[in-house]
């Protein structure tokens, strides 16, 4: 039984239609970014997921229930952090936490040692008897994680968890939510607009643009998306560098060239053979490998080519 | 079964110790202003009463208005606060995305205002009964239909008056002016009522038999209500 099960999920407002025969599974023990430019219906998916808006087609279930008629079942074995945090602005660290423990940690045993050192992490005896009113952005996100994380959930739904996060901030949490994935197995789901988010910790990846699904793929097999591969070539002075970058404007096949020092970044379209052109060319050069195609590039290529089509 | 009551104990919990620590300045303010505006109306019946007894009677009765004037206002801003910010503050999408039915999370809060509202229509009963006594040795009596009025009947319409206006907090995004009109109307009836209970011969038993059941109807309709609100409209924005 998949945590995640999604068949032919249908929005419509009105005249318009936000989403569009969406279907995809999440089982136990998966991450799966859920991808998707602003406005091409995440939030959509997500509000449809927990429940809080009813599709007008199609339907959702989450670890067996149908989110429609058996919502409840789910108390205590889904975890869901929003964009806002979900915490009581007047209420301290420790009174917010022990609130959410009580409602929907009681039914069940908690694994006090994981929470501890969650809180440890988090420096709770620091910021434990401020309002969270008092705290910094930064701050308010990590207590919204480890609220979510400290209920053990089997299900975790994190919707655009590290939007206006410092670099800093975003290691931690990803860290934080590496760790549980390992001790728990939980499936978990995490949207966002940008692929660097989504990269260090999904396993998978749906994409989707304009209310479609246009790709459900390991993050392995999104590699292959890619519709350019890049090089790079080391040369041993300045003057063999700008003959290469003269030679190579304009050659079929160059998506684009440039030129730092003496080396020259190339992107290159996937059916030309590079490397086989550079030999032809009989230049001296110290250097030259393929360097990993940005997933970020992949994604952005992915949804510009769509949005052409 | 066993769940739904833990979480409405946790959530009224907590509901009482936020609205106490975050009222602590309007709830003795309140007590003082009701009180004083009970004084101001019997300034005026000292005059018109020469018979101690019936004085003290209507004394008795006036007290009802107190205590719809209390559960009233302490109604309105304990719906505001614990219903339509928790939409405002958006925290009612995640207990209701993490499994909490919607009717459960409202019974709570419901709750917590009933208990708290009750609460303080008793102490200010209980502190205008000290001034009173203290003020001009006036022991208040109570008629058999008074005290029924004012301990059952007031408490358990007003409390069901807010359960049902607590159906537009829930359902409407923006509530100022209805929730302000909807407020003011019980104010005038009581007034009305409580000034001319003395005429009337109502058996206190059966006031008290009608006042239970009209109360709990408004309740249970309330509940039926908001059983059947989409979540649609619960999450609905609110600027």
């Amino acid at each position: 039984m998949a945590a995640i099960e999604i068949k032919n999920l249908e929005k419509r407002y009105g005249k318009k239609t936000a989403l569009r025969q969406i279907s995809f599974e999440v089982e136990k023990g998966d991450i799966v970014g859920y991808l998707g430019p602003n406005g091409s219906g995440k939030t959509t998916t997500i509000n449809i997921i927990t429940g809080l808006i009813r599709a007008s087609a199609g339907s959702v279930t989450l670890l067996g229930c149908d989110v429609n008629t058996e919502y409840q079942k789910l108390l205590g074995k889904i975890s869901v952090l929003f964009d806002d945090n979900g915490l009581y602005e007047r209420m301290t660290v420790r009174q917010n936490l022990n609130y959410y423990k009580e409602l929907f940690g009681s039914q069940k045993a908690l694994d006090e040692e994981y929470i501890k050192k969650l809180f440890d992490q988090m420096n709770y005896q620091e910021v434990k008897n401020h309002e969270v009113r008092q705290l910094s952005k930064g701050m308010k996100r990590m207590v919204g994680l480890v609220r979510a994380l400290m209920l053990q959930p089997e299900l975790l739904i994190l919707d655009e968890p590290f939007d206006g996060i410092d670099l800093e901030n975003r290691s931690r949490y990803i860290q934080l939510i590496r760790e549980y994935h390992e001790q728990k197995q939980p499936a978990i789901i995490l949207t966002s607009h940008v692929m660097d988010d989504i990269r260090q910790l999904a396993s998978r990846l749906v994409i989707i643009k304009n209310g479609h699904l246009i790709a459900d793929c390991s993050m392995s097999e999104f590699r292959n998306f890619a519709q350019k591969r890049s090089y790079r070539i080391l040369f041993d002075n300045d003057s063999d560098t700008k003959q290469f970058a003269e030679r190579c404007s304009g050659m079929e096949g160059i998506v684009n060239c440039t030129v730092s020092g003496c080396a020259i970044s190339l992107a290159v379209s996937l059916d030309a053979d590079f490397k086989q052109t550079v030999e032809n060319m009989k230049l001296r050069y110290k250097d030259l490998y393929q360097e990993h195609e940005d997933l970020g590039d992949i994604y952005l290529d992915m949804i510009q080519e769509r949005r052409a089509q | 079964m066993t769940d739904t009551v833990r979480v409405i104990q946790t959530i009224i919990k907590k509901e009482l110790v936020d609205s106490l620590r975050s009222l602590k300045l309007i709830l003795p303010s309140g007590v003082i202003c009701f009180n004083f505006c009970i004084y101001a109306t019997e300034a005026q019946i000292f005059a018109l009463f020469s018979d101690e007894l019936l004085l003290r009677r209507q004394l008795g009765s006036n007290l009802m208005y107190l205590s719809a004037m209390a559960i009233l206002f302490l109604g309105a801003i304990l719906v505001t606060r614990l219903i339509y910010e928790e939409k405002k503050n958006k925290t009612i999408h995640m207990m209701l995305s993490m499994g909490l039915p919607p009717v459960t999370l409202w019974l709570a809060k419901m709750l917590t205002i009933a208990i708290l509202c009750e609460l303080y229509s008793l102490i200010n009963i209980g502190v205008h009964l000290v001034f009173l006594k203290i003020a001009y040795g006036y022991c208040v009596l109570f008629t058999g239909l008074s005290a029924v009025m004012t301990f059952v009947m007031i408490p358990v319409l007003c409390i069901g008056l807010q359960f049902l206006l607590s159906l537009a907090f829930m359902f409407f995004s923006k509530m100022n002016l209805i929730g302000t009109f909807l407020q003011i109307v019980p104010y005038m009836a009581i007034w009305n009522l409580s000034a001319k209970l003395i005429q009337y011969t109502v058996i206190p038993g059966l006031a008290l038999i009608l006042s239970l059941g009209i109360g709990v109807l408004m309740i249970l309709i309330a509940c039926v209500l908001v059983r059947n609100i989409p979540k649609d409209r619960l999450v609905t924005r609110i600027d």
